[in-house]
């Protein structure tokens, strides 16, 4: 019975190990150590995900879901490629980049926020659910501000002022589901939920956690945290709080909240319409990488909520698209790590490196287009399936908002396609460092996200676990 | 065996692009080669493909009624979660297309032969075009048609924008996101085809009741269908990426783009709009008959306007490839029939032009009429050949596009059943009067006069071939029709059964 619990255990245990060699491990091989504690959870944490993920225990409210399975591997994966970009971030000898000072607390911090994805996904009541929640994003709060400049602590305060919004209206939404219902487990909510005072707490609650997915109207910290956070820290803000807010989202919406879904519909629709547009407005005309993929996560998130509400085959497709979202970012991000720039890589540093590393940006092209969702990359057959679901029932409109939301999202990835490939580079052509985990990080994922796309097996074994 | 063959048309190209990546920069010899190998090998699998369907009809179980007359059909599942499945299978209509299609790509490899600067990245991204284009025209599961489409639009993004001409960044960015805004609407269509109907698969579809009766389905989801696929076909007035991106591409895959790229949606809007929602149809065709006559008129009214040689052929073939839809549009037997023959004839006489005009601009330096002049002086060869092309571009008798004018023409007036019709029909015939204005100016203004353009290269053989092969093509169509059409007619027999319908 325990074997369900193992990803947990494994994660929970790299968290112990990675405090334990923080503190005591001699200084020369503490930064290896950690590192490769930190990786090794992380496989084994999703190995154990592919194996056991469709286990359906439930021990003293710890209830093992396997629609969540996907998701959980998703965020294994984010925490995963930002454990190899890491050493980067810490040997840069150059005084003028920006330096983690603390690798150890960044390890942990990044291994506990994964844990709290991965018990959100089983949590049996509102507050195993709120304790999840808020142990999958304090970590994260000081991990935005771990470079220690200005920049950073100004995302991160920006990041802390909207969290704890975020968090005071899931506290009163709690309060007042509790107060209508009676009960805090979720069986005891979707039983007890139907009056007015309810529907005021589902709408709290699902705003909460569309603060928790960048999605709009709680979107503002997203482009700066991009920006102001360490590469890491980017990539498991961009995957890993991404992941956690839907499987927040989809845990409200079939458990407690199950009957206010025609209420909550219109809101979910126009989260994700502001979504797409503010997204693809932001991302248009910005210049700085970093917050470029910001702005494009929160069209990204739109693309999500479209799906939301359309029964088992939005489940399946949102799984699936999170495990591909998640490759194709922690491509985009290591790509980003390898540019060595003292400050903020902007689109032009880009320019030239299709003649200099012809791999490096083909695999950038590649996860580009599978995050604007062009064949054959599983980019496409995710966006594809996502907006099939709402189909289903009828939301055609909703169907053609999203697809021309595509449209414009190619523009913006294919100005930085352009950029590698179409214009050379002004004065230099532009400095790459790019070590050995940070290689097999690009080539594991670049391979994701190809052969995901041709071959069925990961979309097989993703339906098969949700129905 | 045949199967095989016919998935051996998509995945050869698929190959060649990565044996190309394989090969080192400097052998450029051994690229060109094996690129025209490959190429002249898909050419050859689908006269073999076409010659067995020829002898042998369609499979068993796709023989009668209004199921499509497929053969060497292939279906595996791919992607059950989501419906998609690899069913692939030819008839006559995608046969002949496909046809078209090698022998341009042949000629496309050919007139590339000179390029030099990266060289293997022109071919990769060639070959992933030609892939998706020939996975296209095999495919009967519809996601699997719109997954190949969808694959076209990136090597062509990268090609104009790395080997072309003039304004090239903004005409392919602009190309690519009008392209990819028809898809878009294509997408909702297949959507809810898949939601109403309850499958991806063409042949499940068309024999859905649901779907049949689902008038107020059919209503929304036709005109979305058609025009997203009329995009791709540059209907007036979605043309505007047409013209700039084919002036602005190399000539290669001005060619393929013009030639084949052009025409899927032509054969995306008889296959899936027209052939699975009938009852839209009727109500909608009106509209977009019109459009296809303002298209032509247009068309060729911006073609007397300019002196560039490409956006001459570019707005002819917006015009021409008006007539396509113009065609369909009229929604008979003889209408669908003289659709496809203007697409096979169009793309071989695009082509030949857009070859020509490359050549003759690598020779004169420029693509202006206004400076050349005097060409049959100093190049026989090829002012002779474009003299030729300039009587196949007006449809005179001969040629294959008259075979496929005619025939529309005759359809247009034939099936006008009201005012409307009747002028669109007429419009279309004026617009022939145009071609030949703008034709015959072009072509005199390049071949003939006192200028004298100096020395001149003579073509090399890699020049002659294709354009040879062309004429070739567009001859033997416009002598020798009668086969094609008996086999055409068959295989669009269930279309204008379902059309006939309601």
């Amino acid at each position: 019975m325990l074997i369900g619990l193992t990803p947990d255990l494994a994660i929970a245990a790299g968290v112990v190990v990675a405090l334990l060699l923080e503190a005591l491990a001699p200084r020369a091989w503490r930064r290896p150590a950690i590192v490769i504690a930190g990786i090794s959870a992380c496989t084994v944490a999703g190995g154990a995900l592919l194996v056991v993920g469709d286990s359906v225990d439930a021990i003293a409210g710890y209830t093992l879901r396997p629609w969540a399975t996907p998701l959980r591997l998703a965020a294994v994966i984010s925490t995963a490629v930002a454990f190899t970009m890491l050493p980067s971030q810490i040997d840069r000898g150059n005084r003028r980049q920006r330096r983690i000072p603390t690798p150890g607390v960044a390890a942990v911090l990044l291994l506990a926020a994964l844990l709290g994805t991965m018990t959100l996904a089983a949590a049996g009541d509102l507050v195993a659910f709120l304790v999840s929640l808020e142990l999958a994003t304090i970590p994260l709060l000081v991990l935005v501000a771990l470079f220690q400049d200005a920049r950073g602590s100004e995302a991160a305060l920006k990041f802390l002022i909207q969290s704890s919004l975020a968090t005071g209206l899931m506290l009163m939404g709690m309060s007042y589901a509790y107060g209508a219902a009676g009960a805090v487990d979720f069986a005891g909510l979707a039983a007890g939920l139907d009056c007015p005072l309810g529907a005021t707490a589902a709408v709290l609650l699902v705003l909460a956690v569309l603060f928790k997915l960048g999605a709009v109207p709680m979107h503002a910290w997203a482009p700066d945290a991009y920006a102001g956070a360490p590469n890491p820290v980017a990539m498991q803000l961009a995957s890993g709080s991404k992941v956690t807010g839907l499987i927040a989202l989809l845990m409200l919406w079939d458990g407690p909240l199950h009957a206010y879904q025609d209420l909550l519909r219109p809101l979910l629709v126009a989260a994700a319409l502001g979504s797409l547009l503010i997204g693809n407005l932001g991302a248009l005309r910005q210049d700085d990488l970093r917050r470029f993929l910001g702005w494009s996560s929160i069209a990204q998130v739109g693309f999500f909520l479209i799906a939301v509400g359309s029964g088992v085959d939005a489940v399946i497709a949102i799984g699936f698209y999170a495990v591909i979202y998640t490759l194709s970012n922690g491509v985009v991000f290591l790509v980003l790590d390898a540019l060595c720039e003292a400050r903020a890589p902007r689109i032009a540093s880009l320019h030239g490196l299709a003649r200099q590393a012809p791999g490096l940006a083909l695999a950038l092209t590649l996860a580009l287009f599978s995050l604007a969702g062009i064949p054959p990359l599983a980019g496409f057959l995710g966006k594809f399936g996502l907006l099939l679901a709402p189909a289903h029932r009828g939301a055609y409109a909703l169907v053609l908002l999203g697809a021309l939301a595509g449209v414009v999202s190619l523009y913006y990835y294919l100005r930085v396609v352009r950029a590698c490939y179409l214009v050379s580079p002004a004065t230099t052509p532009p400095s790459l460092r790019l070590d050995g985990s940070q290689r097999l990080g690009v080539t594991l994922c670049t391979l994701g996200i190809v052969v995901l796309g041709l071959w069925s097996g990961a979309h097989d074994w993703v339906a098969a676990l949700v129905r | 065996m045949m199967p095989l063959l016919v998935h051996l048309t998509w995945l050869l190209p698929v190959a060649a692009a990565l044996a190309s990546m394989c090969v080192p920069r400097e052998r450029r010899d051994l690229l060109r080669w094996g690129n025209l190998a490959a190429t002249g090998a898909v050419l050859g699998l689908v006269v073999v493909l076409l010659g067995a369907y020829l002898v042998q009809g369609p499979d068993p179980g796709y023989t009668d009624g209004t199921s499509p007359r497929l053969a060497f059909v292939t279906r595996i599942a791919w992607f059950p979660a989501l419906g998609m499945e690899l069913f692939t299978g030819v008839d006559a209509i995608s046969l002949l297309m496909m046809l078209m299609a090698a022998v341009i790509a042949v000629c496309g490899v050919l007139v590339s032969w000179w390029i030099e600067d990266r060289a293997t990245e022109f071919f990769v991204l060639l070959q992933i075009l030609l892939a998706g284009t020939f996975g296209c025209f095999v495919s009967v599961d519809l996601l699997a048609f719109f997954l190949f489409n969808e694959i076209t639009l990136i090597p062509t993004y990268l090609l104009i924008g790395m080997f072309g001409s003039g304004r090239r960044d903004a005409a392919a960015m602009k190309l690519n996101l009008m392209l990819f805004g028809g898809s878009a609407l294509i997408l909702v269509g297949l959507c809810g085809l898949k939601a109403v109907g309850g499958s991806f698969a063409l042949t499940d579809l068309a024999g859905d009741p649901g779907l049949a009766a689902a008038a107020g389905f059919q209503f929304w989801a036709f005109p979305c269908l058609f025009l997203g696929f009329a995009i791709l076909g540059s209907l007036f007035p979605f043309h505007t990426w047409s013209p700039d991106g084919h002036a602005a591409a190399p000539t290669a895959v001005s060619m393929f783009l013009a030639g084949v790229h052009m025409k899927l949606g032509g054969y995306g809007c008889l296959r899936v709009a027209l052939y699975l929602l009938p009852s839209g149809a009727h109500e909608w065709l009106w509209v977009f008959m019109l459009l296809a006559a303002i298209s032509v008129v247009y068309g060729a009214l911006i073609a007397l306007r300019h002196t560039d040689l490409k956006f001459i052929n570019a707005y002819s073939s917006v015009s021409h490839v008006g007539l396509v839809t113009f065609a369909f549009a009229t929604m008979g037997a003889t209408g669908l029939r003289g659709g496809v023959l203007q697409m096979l004839a169009h793309g071989f006489v695009t082509a030949l032009v857009f070859a020509l005009i490359g050549m003759i601009a690598a020779r004169t330096g420029t693509r202006d009429i206004t400076a050349m002049g005097g060409l049959m002086r100093r190049a026989r060869f090829l002012a002779v050949c474009f003299v030729l092309a300039g009587f196949a571009v007006v449809a005179a008798p001969g040629s294959a596009s008259f075979v496929a004018e005619l025939t529309i023409f005759v359809a247009g007036f034939a099936s006008a059943d009201g005012a409307l019709p009747f002028v669109c029909a007429a419009l279309c015939v004026s617009a022939v009067v145009l071609t030949a204005i703008y034709v015959l100016r072009a072509v005199n203004a390049v071949v003939h006069g006192d200028a004298d353009p100096g020395e001149l290269t003579p073509p090399a053989w890699w020049e002659r071939v294709p354009v040879l092969l062309l004429l070739a093509c567009i001859l033997g169509m416009g002598l020798a029709p009668g086969w094609l059409i008996a086999a055409l007619d068959e295989s669009l027999a269930p279309i204008v059964q379902r059309l006939e319908q309601p």
